[in-house]
């Protein structure tokens, strides 16, 4: 018996895990633990904990770390770096004159308490989030909330949010207990992803879109990569079919919804608002009891639009018309139609039609020919279906006794006329009073209705409807395996998991499990993005991947005491960022001039030097705003700027271009059309905002040389640069000197004067002086120095 | 765990640069010699001899009709106004009404005899050049999926593009001009996606000749961009900033290897400075003769536009890009999209065969005189077909899209001439003899170009990817 079990132990446990992690698990699959501090000899060499581990594996190679950088040098970098624009002509000289040993560190405080901290940092975070302003793919259409999770993450950082907490709101922000009106922002990183709209298999939609889900969220959070287990158990990790399903059905049971955030001052003025159409409402029902005493029911004619005696209008009874039958129009043409009445005895009735209608289009009825409501059919009712449908007085009808032609008329498009109906009434007078009544109310409640007061939106997630769902078979949503229970991937993280509650989607149980202090990945993961991001090389260089098949960490104790540290330290990012900054690492100069350091590591994962790096495409945007001084430096939290996502014509794009150039905010506020990003950030490899990119490409082509030369607005740029130059001086030195101020907070070396002033001389003979010096504002703001940050 | 940094697996820095570009896809010939060495020392790029150095894809927005263009069904016109015999395909996109005859008739061509429709007047002249698939077959129903899956292989997530993969397979034969030209592309259903390169490196990805827009740009009007009009004057002065960016450069005494990656940039500007000559030289038709013109149709305004586009793709075949899109994708007055005939099949069949039909025997017959058509693989189609079926409506008749079976064409570049692959069922329903996915389309194409769509891989987040995804089968019956 006791053999039996165990042998159907090991048979389970074969057939859930493809991978199994017996003996040799994963290095990043085990909880990190805080290592002891190495002995080095240069220890004074070291500033920060951190460097001991860097010293050491350069000691052991004999070799040894370049020299600090000098001043300037470090201002320009660690400006570039923090804030994402070139440092001002204050802070150069301030920080320069400043000689005392904290100026570095204050300078570091200052720089993280700036509000552009945010915008450079966020935007870290966006590349990871994949934030994109419209849907991307097939057809592209505007995502109009998109933008408040771009501005929740700008804040986010500025704040210093905790991390665990930062995660919990991006996958539970409408769930979490500690959150606030302004968290459920933080869902737009499960709602902001590509989606392909136009699909026309719903359960394939659904299953592509939480697929998309899954993935951004495995790889931003953890660097793993769960859609691969969509078709079948993870190759490399372990991750098994099963795990993939058992988190589906988490999202299964979530919404991507628009929804309206709940500021008090909204909460209030929308209450205002309802309260006002109640009252509107009231009015109208009771001047409609008041008609109604006039009515006679029992003398009411009634029939169906569709049954008319003439008329070139459309009969649907498939669509708007579906179940009940309506009358509307085929488009493009002038539409009536003619009802032939007989009628008995003279009589006065209220002539009603019933009808939906979304926007109004009015039209006229006419009696015999002489038009008698020239504005009817012109009430809007909600929509243009069968359910939107609603009786609508037109007027009143005077019918003489004999033959009588009733006739409806509109221009092309017409409201879904469904019946009509003449109902005698027995006051003439009064009940005309009472219509006239009713008719002003009604159209006071439509402005009023239409008047919603704006609730700001978010783009985000709800729980929906609380389900399991069954594996996939080979990836197929069509064929459908055994039902799997919602959980947690079996074999990661293999503390106490939550249990993910029978009555929830399991989202924050999922937020809390993956921003656990003992989950393997998490810290991990982004201790290393930041690292990376700093150094533009990380500790493990493949920043969203983890997995078996990502790179070993070139320094794994130093990444572990980083992680355990910034967990200790309460996930504070900013804390995080000192470590690193004030670190003797990150001021090493970028010059080589370590011969046996370039043999034995040229590649530079010892850290012996700081990497000289080229500028991103929203640095290079926003560097060139600056020292042109045309930059807002104002936060632009509104609405992006409109430009056309779905469908552009050259001329929409023509003028998108033109919207981008003229925007003087920072490159972060810009929207991020995806399938259009702006060319100048698309030609330097700004994301295309469809994956999670820890990591940029960086490519060097002729286009962006073309882009760089060409441009209307890098030379509109030279230009407003030259304006500041010129202006400063009439000496061509010292305009020189003021240029490579702005530019590299340096001054020229004697050999760059001559070459510069050569220029502007050679071309003057080409050109007025002013152009001249345009020209090399120009070639300077595309040169290596300028681009490349030491 | 290895602690050493030296046995990292993936790329270093210094690899990484192996693959900065210097022209246009120069260094992705080095990056494939380099992959291939490890498997076959000392080999081309190529994985066996190319039958095809070039291709020219000649793209037909929107769904053209098979079953009014080349695949004659006689029992549409037996069962003219009758119900299909089998069921319909779960997902459409419209409501489909009962069988349509096709309101043209049908003929035999050539010495071989494909079947066209009367339709086309000019092309039967070259029909025996013309290598007939008429078995394509697809499943999504929908534009934005369709012609994602035909430009990229993938009809949902993000994916690099047919031709950056030929130009990351191949690199180009002229380095002063991209190896990928799109001209005249659509913004539409994928737009930019369409030949974008994903995450193969930046140069492979096409460039357009005239802005990508809905409709189209006219091709007279079609320029790369930031390529601008310099005066002689301007070229001056951009020359003596070129030598400043130089002098700069030299004051430096790097050693390191990021003096390669401000090299690299350095060049990347003296190109650009080249291109500008030789891409305004590319486009300029002002040099072509009377008889050409005529052969494409300039001198006809129905013609005009298309066979401005054909001969722009010509003049970029003779200078060396590798692989030239040409788009049909402008707007119809009655559809929104050139072939997308949901209604008003006659009147928009009609005007886009008359757009494309002179033209297109023209780029053949004048790729055949010059010589190219042996190393010039010409493929043309759409994202789909059309149905058999009448799409329900009011209004003048229409199909639906259709993407079960439907026709391509290929000719030239290694292919037969003449000859009929694949078959659609009795009423152009379903492909049913030698079917065809976009898969097979795409690993045959590659495999034309001396590529082996299973061993052209890239490694992205971990994983190789591949055009072809894990699926593929060259279709070796049209091999010539």
């Amino acid at each position: 018996m006791r053999l039996l079990c165990s042998n159907i132990i090991v048979w389970c446990a074969i057939a859930i895990s493809h991978i199994t992690l017996a003996d040799d698990r994963h290095w990043s699959f085990e909880a990190p633990e805080t290592p002891s501090l190495p002995a080095v000899k240069d220890a004074f060499w070291a500033k920060q904990p951190t460097d001991l581990f860097i010293l050491q594996r350069l000691e052991a190679l004999e070799l040894s770390p370049s020299a600090r950088a000098d001043k300037a040098t470090l201002l320009r970098r660690v400006w570039l770096d923090l804030l994402g624009i070139p440092p001002s002509q204050q802070a150069l000289t301030a920080f320069l004159q400043d000689t005392s040993e904290q100026a570095y560190l204050r300078m570091i405080d200052a720089l993280l308490a700036s509000p552009h901290y945010g915008e450079k940092w966020g935007r870290h975070w966006l590349d990871v989030s994949r934030y994109g302003d419209s849907n991307g793919g097939d057809e592209n259409h505007p995502y109009p909330h998109a933008f408040r999770y771009r501005n929740w993450i700008i804040d986010a950082f500025n704040e210093d949010m905790a991390y665990d907490q930062f995660v919990q709101a991006q996958l539970a922000g409408d769930l979490v207990s500690w959150g606030d009106e302004h968290t459920l922002a933080g869902t737009g990183f499960l709602a902001i992803g590509t989606k392909i709209l136009a699909e026309q298999d719903p359960v394939k939609k659904r299953a592509d879109i939480i697929d998309e889900q899954l993935d951004t969220l495995g790889r931003a959070f953890m660097g793993l990569s769960i859609g691969c287990a969509r078709c079948h158990d993870h190759k490399f990790d372990p991750i098994s079919e099963r795990d993939y399903y058992a988190l589906a059905g988490i999202f299964y049971s979530t919404d991507i919804e628009d929804l309206e955030v709940k500021t008090p001052e909204g909460v209030l003025q929308k209450s205002i608002w309802q309260r006002q159409i109640e009252d509107l409402d009231q009015r109208i029902s009771k001047a409609e009891i008041q008609l109604s005493n006039f009515r006679n029911i029992g003398q009411t004619r009634e029939w169906q639009a569709e049954d008319f005696d003439r008329g070139n209008v459309i009969i649907d009874r498939e669509q708007y018309g579906k179940e009940i039958g309506i009358i509307g129009d085929p488009g493009a043409q002038d539409n009536f139609v003619e009802y032939d009445l007989s009628v008995k005895d003279e009589h006065i009735s209220i002539l009603e039609l019933r009808y939906a209608a979304k926007t109004a289009r009015p039209g006229k009825i006419l009696l015999d020919g002489n038009p008698v409501f020239e504005n009817a059919v012109s009430a809007t009712t909600g929509g243009w279906f069968p359910e939107n449908q609603k009786w609508i007085i037109e007027g009143i009808l005077e019918l003489k006794s004999g033959e009588h032609v009733l006739r409806i008329e509109s221009k092309p498009l017409m409201s879904h006329i469904d019946r009509i109906r003449l109902i005698s009434v027995s006051d003439p007078e009064e009940a005309l009073a009472s219509i006239q009544q009713i008719k002003r109310l009604t159209k006071e409640r439509e402005a009023l209705a239409s008047n919603h007061p704006e609730q700001p939106k978010v783009m985000g997630v709800s729980d929906g409807s609380i389900q399991n769902v069954r594996l996939n078979i080979r990836g197929n949503p069509h064929q459908l395996g055994e039902e799997i229970q919602r959980r947690f991937p079996l074999e990661i993280g293999k503390f106490e998991h939550p249990i993910v509650d029978a009555d929830s989607s399991g989202r924050l149980e999922l937020a809390k499990w993956i921003s656990s202090r003992h989950h393997p990945l998490t810290a991990r993961v982004f201790v290393n993005r930041v690292w990376h991001w700093h150094f533009d090389s990380g500790l493990v260089d493949t920043p969203d991947n983890f997995g078996t098949t990502g790179q070993a960490p070139s320094h794994p104790e130093l990444l572990d005491w980083l992680t355990t540290d910034f967990i200790r330290h309460g996930w504070s990012i900013k804390h995080l960022h000192r470590r690193i900054l004030l670190s003797s690492v990150y001021q090493l100069s970028s010059v080589s001039l370590n011969q046996t350091a370039e043999k034995k590591d040229p590649s530079n994962r010892l850290y012996w030097k700081k990497n000289m790096r080229r500028m991103d495409a929203e640095t290079f945007r926003d560097a060139l705003l600056a020292v042109s001084g045309s930059l807002n430096a104002n936060a632009h939290l509104k609405k992006p700027i409109d430009v056309k996502a779905q469908d552009p014509s050259s001329e929409d794009l023509d003028k998108n271009r033109i919207a981008y150039e003229s925007f003087p905010h920072r490159t972060v506020y810009l929207p991020v059309v995806r399938s259009h990003i702006y060319d100048l950030l698309a030609l330097l490899d700004f994301p295309n905002a469809t994956a999670p990119i820890g990591k940029r490409s960086l490519t060097t082509v002729p286009t962006q040389a073309l882009m760089m030369f060409n441009s209307p607005f890098v030379k509109e740029m030279a230009k407003q640069t030259n304006r500041r130059v010129l202006h400063s001086s009439k000496a061509n030195a010292s305009r020189l000197d003021e240029l490579y101020r702005i530019l590299f907070s340096r001054h020229p070396s004697e050999k760059e004067r001559t070459a510069c002033l050569e220029l502007v001389s050679k071309t003057s003979e080409l050109l007025e002086e002013a152009q001249a010096w345009e020209t090399l504002c120009h070639v300077l703001m595309i040169s290596n120095d300028f681009i490349y940050v030491q | 765990m290895s602690n050493s940094p030296f046995q990292l697996s993936s790329l270093t820095r210094r690899e990484a640069l192996d693959r900065l570009c210097v022209g246009f896809g120069g260094l992705a010939l080095n990056a494939m010699l380099f992959h291939e060495s490890k498997a076959q020392a000392g080999t081309a790029p190529w994985h066996f001899p190319p039958r095809a150095k070039r291709v020219i894809f000649l793209f037909m927005h929107g769904g053209p009709s098979h079953v009014d263009l080349f695949d004659y069904k006689p029992n549409l016109e037996k069962y003219n106004g009758q119900a299909l015999p089998f069921p319909e395909r779960k997902v459409q996109f419209a409501k489909r009404g009962n069988l349509m005859q096709s309101p043209w008739s049908f003929r035999k061509v050539g010495q071989c005899g494909h079947w066209m429709s009367e339709l086309w007047q000019h092309l039967p002249k070259v029909a025996d050049d013309i290598c007939m698939l008429n078995s394509l077959c697809e499943t999504n129903v929908a534009h934005g999926g369709a012609c994602m899956k035909l430009h990229t292989g993938n009809e949902s997530l993000l994916r690099p593009s047919l031709g950056s993969w030929v130009s990351y397979g191949l690199g180009t034969e002229n380095r002063n001009l991209p190896s990928f030209v799109t001209i005249c592309p659509t913004s539409l259903h994928g737009g930019v996606d369409n030949f974008g390169a994903a995450f193969l490196p930046g140069e492979h990805q096409g460039v357009a000749l005239g802005t990508q827009g809905y409709p189209n740009t006219l091709a007279k009007n079609a320029r790369f961009h930031y390529v601008e009009e310099n005066s002689p004057k301007d070229r001056s002065v951009q020359e003596l900033q070129l030598r400043l960016l130089n002098q700069l450069q030299t004051q430096k005494t790097m050693q390191s290897e990021g003096k390669r990656e401000l090299e690299t940039r350095l060049k990347s500007f003296e190109l650009a400075f080249r291109m500008q000559t030789e891409a305004k030289e590319a486009t300029d038709i002002s040099g072509e003769s009377q008889s050409t013109r005529k052969l494409y149709g300039l001198n006809e305004p129905e013609t005009e536009n298309f066979g401005h586009q054909c001969l722009l793709a010509r003049r970029l075949a003779e200078r060396g890009v590798r692989f030239i899109q040409v788009s049909h994708a402008h707007s119809l007055p009655f559809n929104n999209e050139q072939w997308d005939q949901h209604s008003h099949l006659e009147k928009g069949h009609s005007v886009n065969v008359r757009q494309i039909d002179k033209p297109i025997t023209g780029l053949i017959m004048d790729l055949k005189s010059r010589g190219m058509l042996d190393d010039t693989l010409v493929l043309w189609g759409g994202e789909f077909g059309r149905t058999p079926s009448v799409q329900a409506g009011d209004g003048p008749v229409g199909r639906d899209h259709h993407p079960d079976g439907f026709s391509m064409w290929m000719a030239g570049g290694g292919v037969k001439g003449g000859m009929r692959y694949g078959a659609t069922d009795d009423f152009g329903y379903h492909a049913v003899q030698d079917r065809c996915t976009i898969h097979d389309l795409h690993a045959t194409l590659l495999h034309l170009m001396g590529l082996d769509h299973e061993r052209l891989t890239y490694n992205h987040l971990g994983r190789e990817f591949r055009l072809t995804d894990v699926s593929g089968y060259v279709a070796h019956k049209i091999l010539a």
